[in-house]
């Protein structure tokens, strides 16, 4: 298994918690309407399951939290034909066409919460999706647990037999670049 | 190297600004079946809702200019359903689709939105004086202007 990885940080701002601080303090209402730098950092990656399937992954980090998105082209068959489809529909019906209209698709989303006292379970919902599948509440709550952060999930791989050994290798390649991410964020903020 | 590589997946696009002395950030994620927008000025995920056009209210008179009607659901954080925010962050739900709906008719992505405003909550005991009110309503007014700039600065919807 190789990995094609091609890291883009979208933004890049390293203002430490001090500044923000200060920002937060002492600016007049007056400023009203400032640009100012973005803080929430996008990472992008992708990898090559079994050196044909592309797995994407996107990570927004936030402060103390991070939204994740887990996507398998090809993984979901029927869904591959959606995707086809309404990308070929979507230029004659203008919607999105050169306008920015991603490719991926949203998928399940659930949300997990690091637990309040040690040696407890984090708690985890799933918030949008098919209620029965817990894919997606699984992966943010081990996240949750180990990452001792909040995490919001956007799993795109239905989860089915054929699906687990993509499954399996999403989530482990996500948890190595969520540390380099944290590596890279610690260091930046010094 | 392989130089076939398609580009990745998602289109984001992010502005920011200073609103009423609070860093408030804008992150608009695009994908094939929903927008997803996260608005923030504590850096973090805040209430979230799913909003849906009603497909059935779009006639020719929404294509004129009409606004259509719009359902939100809260997926987390929803409050009160008498507190201040939750009234207010139902409006900037139903503003925002309906904005996206207005500027490309043909958009039929539902949008996932992440609300985490400073609002302050009336202090219900105290009562407000007339004076206090009208600040209190422009303040909202600002703030939710400056927000729905700040959306438009980051469009993936035409």
């Amino acid at each position: 298994m190789t990995s094609t990885s091609e890291t883009t940080v979208l933004s890049n701002n390293n203002s430490s918690h001090r500044d923000a601080q200060q920002q937060q303090q002492g600016i007049p209402p007056s400023s009203t309407g400032t640009t100012s730098a973005p803080r929430f950092k996008v990472f992008q990656e992708t990898f090559m399951f079994m050196n044909q399937q592309p797995v994407n992954i996107q990570v927004i980090d936030m402060d103390n939290s991070q939204w994740v998105w887990i996507s398998s082209a090809g993984a979901n068959p029927l869904q591959q034909q959606q995707q086809d489809a309404l990308q070929g529909g979507g230029a004659t019906a203008g919607a999105g066409g050169s306008g920015g209209a991603g490719t991926g698709a949203f998928g399940d989303l659930a949300m997990a919460m690091p637990a309040f006292r040690a040696g407890q379970t984090p708690v985890s919902s799933t918030l949008l999706g098919n209620p029965i599948d817990e894919t997606a509440a699984g992966i943010a709550r081990r996240l949750a647990s180990k990452f001792k952060r909040q995490f919001l999930v956007n799993l795109d791989i239905p989860a089915s037999v054929d699906n687990a050994m993509v499954l399996a290798y999403s989530e482990r390649k996500l948890v190595d670049m969520l540390r380099v991410i944290a590596e890279t964020t610690a260091a930046g903020d010094v | 190297m392989d130089t076939q590589q398609a580009p990745f997946p998602l289109i984001n696009r992010q502005a920011a600004r200073i609103i009423q002395g609070r860093h408030t950030e804008v992150l608009v994620v695009s994908f094939i079946d929903k927008i997803l927008i996260l608005i923030s000025q504590y850096g973090k995920v805040g209430s979230l809702m799913h909003t849906i056009v009603d497909q059935q209210s779009l006639t020719v008179s929404t294509a004129a200019g009409d606004l259509a009607s719009t359902s939100s659901s809260f997926l987390l954080g929803a409050g009160s359903s008498t507190s201040k925010k939750t009234q207010l962050y139902q409006v900037y739900a139903s503003h925002i689709s309906q904005m996206i709906q207005h500027q490309n008719p043909m958009e039929s992505r539902s949008v996932v939105l992440s609300l985490a405003l400073a609002i302050q909550e009336p202090d219900l005991d105290r009562g407000q004086s007339g004076e206090e009110e009208k600040e209190e309503r422009l303040r909202d007014r600002e703030l939710f202007e400056n927000v729905v700039e700040l959306v438009n600065e980051c469009c993936v919807w035409m």
